[in-house]
């Protein structure tokens, strides 16, 4: 690795490279740097650029047409008649390659010296704000976050215009050299929090970050878990609303998606939904999703516990059910769970790789094929078809994808240690699984938060939401400098 | 890296000892009989139900003579495809003649060390051929499931008292209790609760017809019930009470004066009236009609149950619980006997209908 390292480096420094004119006969290999010279009479200049970087309208409007006008012989000229804010100045030579790649064009009169004019117009091709796809809502704001940081940016500061807001911003990646933008407010934010994501986006040194993943992935507590550790969102008005609770939100260049941390188990289960409807229903909601969970890691465990060891638990009147169900099937409880738990992960692997509309017929290959089939063919009971197709339908309930594919996943342990322990290794798993929850962090602060350590005042916002009158205080959990987010008093909420 | 090796080799190591039982690889036991067999043995008859895959349920009998109980178990394997596991028991049944001249202790012993039998599960004596009983076939049902259900919803919401093997060795063990069991036979196919039979220690000594059940159980608990009772009015008029909520009420105020006081309280709905108008004036005679011979069955029970020398009605366990200081047990069996038990009926009919 430290060899790539050593090796890039010299590749970005490249010692032959002297003076200007060096610079720019070795930008001229690529295929899409252009340069041309004046035909202006009087004082000729040069211009060089990349033509996939540089808008070139505007280089015609705005750049060219009142240099020609005021016939300008200089470069202190150019400054003061190109209406372009930017334009700077400058005889450093990486000063002038790194704004070269960022859509900066290179003006000069002389070609020979080093002295030029970076005149900045890049062009933008990146995606209109469109609607949220993962986390659509039925009520609520409509935008979604796009691949370009400044409009990110701007769909944040466009909901919150205060000047408390602040964008802490890096550049990460060797070769990618990402802006990535730290967001808190100043003043309600705890600092310790603000440092520490700091120090750790700093300690990041990789070649590439293609997405905001790889930063969550780079900056995660524990790397070794399969749970996420910071909540992504694709909507704006989700990353406004927990900075205005505290929490620090993390975006960069290039992913339509926001980190948001510190967070905790809970809220991994809580849609942003929740708060556009009244509370009841959003606390049932959230409730059912709990439940969800419970039911889809412990269903198919229970399933093939009891039938492999407890028979005596079954009500006599669901023995015949499940008996009769299972008479024809050679195969031990086990393995028909996983042959079928296998076949929903097939096909939703498989749906998920294909193209949307071939993957509609995965659906019907799924559904009607596979399990219809399996179980005429006697591979597996209906019973069971039954219990993994809820269970499959209740992972799918999760709010945040991520969580999605943690919870399918740690399915697997829990069947293998019921086939093995029945009901006690079922417990068994459930105790592991508690104990790595209980051990994990999100940006230091305890994940579990407010069940253990249990904070009775963060569960106003947690399995249940609580109504607005009730929310006056930011969670404990963010230590937040300032802990009032509005007087209740001055509040008329009528009752 | 200690953490994953330890829980492999334990995963590897310690599965290896787990004996599963695939709930279609065994065969459930759900009812168990026992009749006394040729010279000295005794017969098990074991019912376990097979569940097809088309839904219907085919009840296999395995009968085998052994000289214990346990022994029976491992004959039945001899004979099945499938091992015998006693985790679905849900009812035992004892022929009378068993219960009456060996006691049932010895047979319920090992109901009771098996931990994987329900508390839950049922005993019962019956008065009929257990094997003819157990061979019979109820519908496309478990035989089992079946019996269970019938005692089941007759003692939740039947004159049958609450019975169980909970309750059987609560009676049997502790002071001041004498169990009794539901008593059944099979006439014409069909099984029927004939009674209620009574214990003395584990040995049956008498037994109540399935008419005094309701008197029965008005001394013995608290209950509400959807049967009905008819009371006949004498001059050929009967009226029918039903919704019966009862509580019953030890006294045992007078008990230094040798007296105790059952006093049992019926409220009820008229359901039935055969004669021409329901008067106040009516409904009260039916109530002192149904009262006197409520009282008058529930007296003569008592007196048999004294001169028996049984406790059904656990009132050894009532004055067990207001004396201080140690209970004297063996000093109590001996007292009960001459103790003047008495019985007060209270009947409350709280609605007659809409007609008028």
């Amino acid at each position: 690795m430290i060899c790539v390292f050593q090796w890039l480096r010299k590749r970005q420094k490249p010692d032959q490279i002297k003076n200007l004119p060096q610079l720019i006969a070795n930008l001229k290999t690529s295929g899409d740097f252009l340069h041309f010279k004046s035909e202006q009479t009087g004082m000729p200049y040069f211009i060089y650029y990349f033509k996939t970087l540089v808008n070139e309208q505007e280089l015609s409007e705005k750049i060219l047409a009142p240099m020609v006008k005021n016939k300008v012989s200089s470069l202190k000229e150019v400054k003061d008649t190109v209406p372009i804010p930017g334009i700077i100045l400058t005889d450093d030579l990486s000063d002038i390659c790194e704004k070269v790649m960022i859509g900066y064009l290179i003006l000069r009169f002389n070609e020979n010296s080093n002295e030029c004019a970076l005149i900045p117009s890049p062009t933008d091709i990146s995606r209109k704000v469109s609607q949220p796809e993962v986390e659509f809502t039925v009520v609520g704001s409509k935008e979604s976050f796009v691949e370009s940081l400044d409009k990110n940016l701007h769909l944040i500061r466009k909901r919150l215009p205060v000047h408390e807001l602040k964008a802490y911003e890096i550049t990460i990646g060797k070769l990618t050299h990402t802006k990535v933008a730290v967001l808190y407010l100043d003043g309600i934010t705890n600092q310790e929090n603000i440092q520490i994501v700091k120090d750790r986006l700093k300690g990041i040194h990789v070649d590439q970050v293609v997405d905001n993943s790889v930063i969550m992935q780079l900056i995660t507590d524990n790397k070794n878990s399969p749970f996420p550790q910071l909540v992504d969102t694709e909507r704006p008005d989700r990353a406004a609303s927990v900075l205005c609770e505290g929490k620090i939100v993390i975006l960069s260049e290039g992913s339509p998606q926001a980190l948001l941390g510190p967070t905790t188990f809970i809220e991994f289960f809580s849609a942003f939904e929740d708060y556009f409807v009244n509370w009841i229903i959003a606390s049932t909601a959230r409730l059912i999703r709990i439940f969800a969970v419970l039911f889809s890691i412990l269903v198919t465990p229970l399933y093939v516990a009891t039938l492999t060891y407890h028979y005596e638990l079954i009500p006599s009147d669901l023995l015949s059910t499940l008996v009769s169900s299972r008479q024809q099937i050679p195969l031990p409880p086990i393995l028909e769970a996983i042959f079928l738990e296998l076949s929903i992960e097939l096909l939703r692997e498989a749906g998920a790789r294909l193209p949307t509309k071939v993957g509609q017929t995965i659906g019907i290959v799924g559904g009607i094929v596979i399990g219809t089939a399996s179980v005429e063919a006697g591979l597996t009971s209906n019973v069971l078809l039954i219990i993994v197709a809820l269970a499959a339908l209740a992972s799918f309930t999760t709010p945040v994808y991520r969580m999605g594919n943690t919870i399918r996943l740690i399915r697997f342990p829990f069947l293998l240690f019921a086939h093995l322990w029945g009901l006690l290794g079922v417990v068994l798993c459930f105790c592991f699984l508690l104990i790595h929850l209980l051990r994990l962090k999100s940006l230091g602060k305890p994940f579990l938060e407010p069940i253990y350590p249990l904070r009775v005042k963060d569960l106003k916002d947690a399995l249940i939401r609580l109504p607005n009158k009730f929310q006056t205080k930011r969670p404990i959990q963010l230590q937040t400098e300032s802990t009032v987010r509005f007087e209740k008093d001055k509040n008329e909420f009528h009752e | 890296m200690k953490l994953p090796v330890l829980l492999c080799i334990s995963i590897l190591l310690l599965s290896g000892c787990v004996e599963n039982s695939v709930v279609d690889d065994i065969q459930m036991v759900t009812v168990i009989g026992y009749e006394k067999g040729e010279d000295g043995k005794i017969k098990g008859i074991a019912v376990a139900p097979q569940f097809q895959a088309d839904g219907t349920i085919q009840n296999s009998v395995y009968i085998e003579e052994a000289e214990i109980s346990k022994e029976i178990r491992s004959q039945y394997n001899s004979e099945s495809p499938k091992p015998f596991v006693s985790g679905k028991l849900q009812l035992a049944i004892y022929s009378r003649e068993i219960a009456e001249e060996d006691g049932i202790m010895e047979l319920t012993d090992t109901l009771q060390r098996d931990p994987f039998i329900g508390s839950r599960a049922f005993l019962a004596i019956s008065d009929t051929d257990i094997e003819k009983m157990l061979s019979t076939n109820f519908g496309n049902a478990d035989t089992g499931h079946f019996l269970h259900s019938l005692l089941d919803h007759n003692s939740n919401y039947g004159m049958l008292p609450k019975t169980n093997l909970h309750n059987f060795f609560y009676y049997y063990f502790s002071e001041g209790n004498d169990p009794f069991l539901p008593l059944i036979t099979l006439e014409e196919g069909k099984v029927k609760i004939a009674g209620l039979a009574l214990l003395k220690e584990d040995k049956m000594v008498a037994e109540l017809p399935a008419d005094d059940l309701f008197t029965f159980k008005i001394l013995y608990e608290n209950f509400s019930s959807n049967d009905s009772f008819t009371t006949d009015l004498g001059n050929g008029d009967h009226a029918s009470i039903y919704n019966i909520a009862s509580k019953r009420n030890i006294d045992l105020k007078m008990l230094k004066k040798n007296e105790i006081t059952i006093k049992g309280k019926v409220l009820g709905v008229i359901k039935e009236y055969t004669g021409e108008e329901l008067s106040a004036k009516v409904i009260d005679k039916i109530e002192k009609d149904m009262e006197a011979e409520v009282e008058a069955k529930g007296r003569e029970m008592i007196k048999k149950f004294q001169e028996e020398g049984i406790d059904p009605l656990g009132l050894g366990n009532a004055v067990r619980s207001v004396t201080r200081g140690k209970f004297d047990y063996d000093q109590w069996k001996d007292r009960y006997q001459e103790v003047d038990i008495k019985f007060n009926m209270q009947v409350v009919i709280t609605e007659s209908g809409v007609i008028e």
